[in-house]
């Protein structure tokens, strides 16, 4: 991926996305204003590193509110971020198959509102912006889809009794309609449910259409409370079903989502568009006591749930697939859930306490929602560190003459053209000689985690697709400058 | 799109739970005897959560639940303890997460507000919940947007905490305090009973009053109860067809005009059988033969035996711990229906409230039938898979004999006959035994000549 070097890009650029072909990062586009306003500021100040611009819009947002040079600023900043979300995606949920440069922009929509995005984020943790907005971010496009999707199996009636107030304003705000026509619309929302629910238990997804009488009942409730809400005119059942249908197509309009062919969604994603994970920042002093503390605690939990852990947390398995790897029935995936959900407490508790007793404070429970990502964040590190130690052993003593072609391809990140050349092969080759060294990789890491867990891969029908994913991704960030020693 | 397992992992801060058909159709049932749809789906929603989410929230905080407050059919939530901490949980089936909307009831009501609240997303169509977050009371009162269209409290979904585990950690260290709330002014007699007649069949009572009136109203349990009682009858009144939702009654929720035995026919337990089933001629007081039987009871590989020892123990003189347990444990072994029936019925003579002897209930007919007057009881005994077993008796009430041809006849959910019995010349009870599904809808109809009466149940 093409990423932004300098600082006054990185604040004024966005990225450039093709619709036709579903990709993105075609380049960079920048906004004159942006690109002004970033000259300005750096002129004045120009020791200001990229995380102290970041800080210095988010204080602008939180300050200024309504006013869109702080926040068009974050969202350029958070290209990379929602591109990288989008990607993560796909990585993780193969079965996806919407349209990336709509998800793209489902993050950059999250992106376009940081004070909603950063509205829990804590300065005193340290977290770096960009970091602390992955999580989020890739939330926003999840919940998208999963609303999208749903949305395709509903029936109008079950859209306008299920889509929340909120979100039912928003559309309405954002389709510009006048205060009265929005007061109206939420008033109708309102004496709807009021008046129309599931009949029957199953049906909730393709509710027929309200009856005479219901229309006329809604009508009546309507014009009982209209002047509540200062809506002078008078309904009829006529007027309630044409609302209906301007609202259900509102509704569905601005949720809908784009799917693709299976085919399409199953193109394997380009290597040159492959993102490495935003680089971890350097730990501080206390970050590093955390985790520390955090890995010893961890160490105190039953092997079984360590053991879960690593295969959740480490590989990527889901808690159903743990629960098959285990030879249990898949139905008690609830088992394992309870037990994670169990460290996780015991872990959060044990962390907090250390940090009161350690800064003589008592932490609110925001600041304790603030810490718990990082136990999460360590637990991950720590599952994945021993198989990326068993992936390294493997390549230093098994596959040391494969060590320059993965440093140029990977490390390097140079073009197969270029790997090929420098190693005078065919870029036949080189693409053959990658696929070997991941079946390798891959044959390594399955015998070593059948192992030591005492677990069979083989009756998990993904497993090879999370340990494929976990050699791709280290691939691309493993420590190649150490290889050589 | 994405599976249930995926979604788990996409927002492992959530509490996940599935649930199967069985469940849902026994929340279904519960619901059904509300009155408008609107009613019957917010009280569905309730019992989900009641059903599936309560037990979690025992297992996941390692303390004891129960479930303390909900006015299901007019106000979404319900409250809880859990070990020492109250919350509500507030159901919604709403699509998404951008909002959570509390009723003003859990808020405002001194007696029902609670420190926590627990924000569920129901999804019945693919059968599974979600905790995605709480809310504390303070937060409510001072960050949420008072919403006069619906009388909610509401926040923004980003506002909540969404790491339930920071609930369980805050609470054990540092518990939420709520201070001295001002009570809502108390409401006249007079003002509570007209307000109970008008409210009775109106279709959104919560917001058919001003709040500081409904929640008064709401706040005295008596007062309440009336209103909940009242709706119920608007409700059978109104629809042609009116259903008891047997498996409620598990949870002590009896339908007007259902009584206790002794309540329909003033008479024990036991009397009545000793009138109507010439129950057991000799009379045993003997220990031995007492632990004969229940050693029969355990022991024998003979059906017939231990439903033979069962009726046995249902006449003995002095009630023992032992002859009780091994009834129950009767009950609930006995792959025979017959069997089932014999020990329940000691039970019911032995230790009449005894929950291993399921609920029965009866009702007075009156003389609906050809001037003669008949009751018919039901007997509901929880079976361990997921099924009911059911027993319908007809009993002649101030006679001694039934109706010769008077008929016991049950439809199943598309009208069919299903199960009949016949009255005989000196008959004084029939009846029938069978068991369904949570769910299952019949009806039941006794008919003699040309006059028949219809009651429609729903297991």
């Amino acid at each position: 991926m093409k990423k932004r070097e300098q600082i006054e890009h990185m604040f004024s650029s966005f990225m450039i996305v093709d619709d036709r072909t579903d990709s993105l990062n075609r380049g960079w586009q920048t906004d004159k204003s942006l690109r002004n306003s970033m000259r300005t500021l750096l002129t004045t100040e120009p020791e200001l590193s990229e995380e102290d611009c970041a800080q210095f819009w988010l204080q602008q947002v939180i300050q200024d509110r309504g006013k869109p040079l702080a926040s068009n600023h974050l969202c350029a900043y958070l290209e990379e971020s929602c591109c990288f979300a989008t990607l993560q995606v796909f990585q993780q949920f193969r079965q996806f198959n919407i349209k990336r440069v709509d998800c793209f922009f489902y993050a950059r929509e999250a992106a376009a509102n940081p004070q909603k995005l950063f509205k829990r984020y804590d300065p005193g943790q340290k977290t770096r912006l960009k970091t602390y907005a992955q999580y989020p971010l890739k939330s926003a496009i999840l919940e998208r889809v999963r609303i999208g999707s749903e949305l395709l199996k509903y029936s109008p009636p079950t859209l306008m009794r299920t889509i929340s107030k909120k979100r039912f304003t928003e559309v309405l705000r954002n389709a510009h309609l006048s205060k009265t026509k929005i007061d109206s619309c939420l008033l109708f929302q309102q004496c709807f449910r009021d008046r129309y629910s599931p009949p029957e238990m199953g049906t909730n997804r393709k509710l027929p259409p309200p009856t005479l009488a219901q229309w006329k009942a809604i009508a009546s409730d309507y014009n009982q409370r209209r002047r509540e809400f200062d809506l002078t005119e008078a309904v009829t059942e006529k007027d309630m079903e044409n609302l209906f249908n301007f609202c259900t197509t509102l509704v569905r309009d601005s949720l809908k989502i784009r799917m693709v062919s299976w085919e399409e969604s199953q193109n394997v994603l380009e290597l040159n568009q492959t993102v490495p994970p935003e680089t971890e920042e350097s730990l501080t002093e206390e970050s590093r006591q955390i985790r520390e503390f955090l890995v010893t605690a961890f160490s105190q939990q039953s092997s079984d749930c360590q053991n879960w852990f690593k295969l959740w947390m480490g590989l990527g398995f889901t808690q159903t697939e743990i629960a098959i790897a285990l030879g249990w029935n898949p139905g008690h995936q609830y088992k394992i859930s309870r037990a994670f959900r169990r460290c996780q407490t015991d872990l959060l508790k044990a962390l907090v306490l250390w940090i009161q007793e350690r800064f003589n404070t008592t932490l609110t429970p925001e600041q304790m929602q603030a810490i718990a990502p990082q136990i999460n964040e360590c637990l991950e590190q720590y599952c994945q560190g021993e198989f990326h130690r068993v992936l390294q052993q493997t390549v230093t003593r098994e596959l040391a003459t494969e060590v320059d072609l993965l440093t140029t391809f990977y490390g390097k990140g140079s073009t197969l053209e270029v790997v090929a050349d420098l190693l005078a092969i065919t870029v036949a080759d080189v693409e053959a000689r990658v696929k070997t060294i991941k079946q390798h990789l891959q044959t390594g890491l399955q015998s070593y985690i059948e192992q030591t867990l005492a677990i069979d891969l083989a009756v998990v029908s993904r497993a090879s697709h999370h340990l494929e994913t976990f050699i791709d991704r280290w691939l691309l960030t493993a420590p190649y400058a150490t290889f050589r020693r | 799109m994405l599976t249930l397992d995926e979604l788990t992992k996409a927002y492992a801060n959530h509490i996940w739970l599935e649930f199967d058909e069985a469940t849902q159709k026994k929340a279904w049932s519960h619901s059904r005897v509300y009155s408008n749809n609107t009613a019957c789906w917010k009280q569905f929603l309730n019992q989900l959560c009641r059903e599936i989410l309560i037990p979690e929230l025992a297992v996941v905080s390692e303390a004891e639940a129960s479930s303390i407050r909900q006015f299901g059919d007019t106000v979404e939530g319900i409250a809880i303890s859990l070990g020492k901490m109250r919350l509500v949980l507030i159901p919604s089936d709403t699509i998404d997460t951008e909002e959570f909307a509390v009723p003003q009831e859990w808020v405002d009501i001194p007696s029902w507000l609670a420190p926590y609240y627990l924000a569920v997303q129901i999804n019945p169509s693919d059968r599974w919940l979600r905790v995605w977050g709480y809310a504390t009371y303070q937060q409510l009162k001072q960050q949420g947007r008072y919403e006069k269209l619906d009388r909610t409290y509401c926040l923004e979904g980003s506002d909540l905490i969404d790491n339930l585990n920071v609930l369980w950690v805050a609470q054990e260290l540092s518990p939420v305090e709520i201070g001295s709330v001002s009570p809502l002014p108390q409401l006249s007699e007079i003002e509570a009973r007209d307000a109970i007649s008008r409210l009775a069949n109106s279709h959104a009572p919560r917001l058919a009053l001003d709040f500081v009136k409904w929640g008064a109203l709401l706040e005295n349990e008596t007062w309440r109860e009336q209103l909940y009682q009242q709706r119920l009858r608007e409700k059978s009144a109104s629809v042609s067809r009116r259903f008891t939702a047997l498996s409620r009654w598990f949870d002590n929720a009896i339908e007007q005009g259902w009584q206790t035995i002794e309540e329909l026919f003033g008479t024990s337990e036991a009397q009545l059988a000793w009138r109507y089933h010439r129950f057991g001629e000799e009379d045993i007081n003997n220990p031995k033969t007492i632990s004969k039987l229940i050693a029969q009871i355990y022991s024998s590989p003979h059906e017939h035996r231990r439903k033979l020892a069962a009726k046995k123990l249902g006449t003995i003189r002095t009630v023992s711990r032992e002859a009780v347990e091994a009834l129950v444990h009767l009950i609930k072994t006995t792959n025979s229906e017959e069997t089932r029936w014999t020990a329940a019925e000691s039970l019911w003579m032995l230790e009449p409230r005894h929950p291993a002897g399921g609920v029965r209930r009866g009702i007075d007919l009156g003389m609906l039938l050809s001037e003669k007057e008949v009751a018919l009881t039901v007997g509901i005994l929880p079976k361990n898979d997921e099924k009911v077993a059911i027993l319908l008796r007809v009993y002649p009430m101030r006679a001694s004999i039934l109706p010769p041809g008077l008929q016991l006849v049950v439809l199943d959910e598309t009208d069919k006959v299903f199960l009949q019995a016949q009255a005989r010349d000196a008959d004084n009870c029939i009846q029938l035994k069978f068991f369904g599904r949570y769910a299952e809808e019949f009806a039941v109809k006794i008919i003699l000549g040309e006059a028949e009466i219809v009651e429609s149940f729903v297991i």
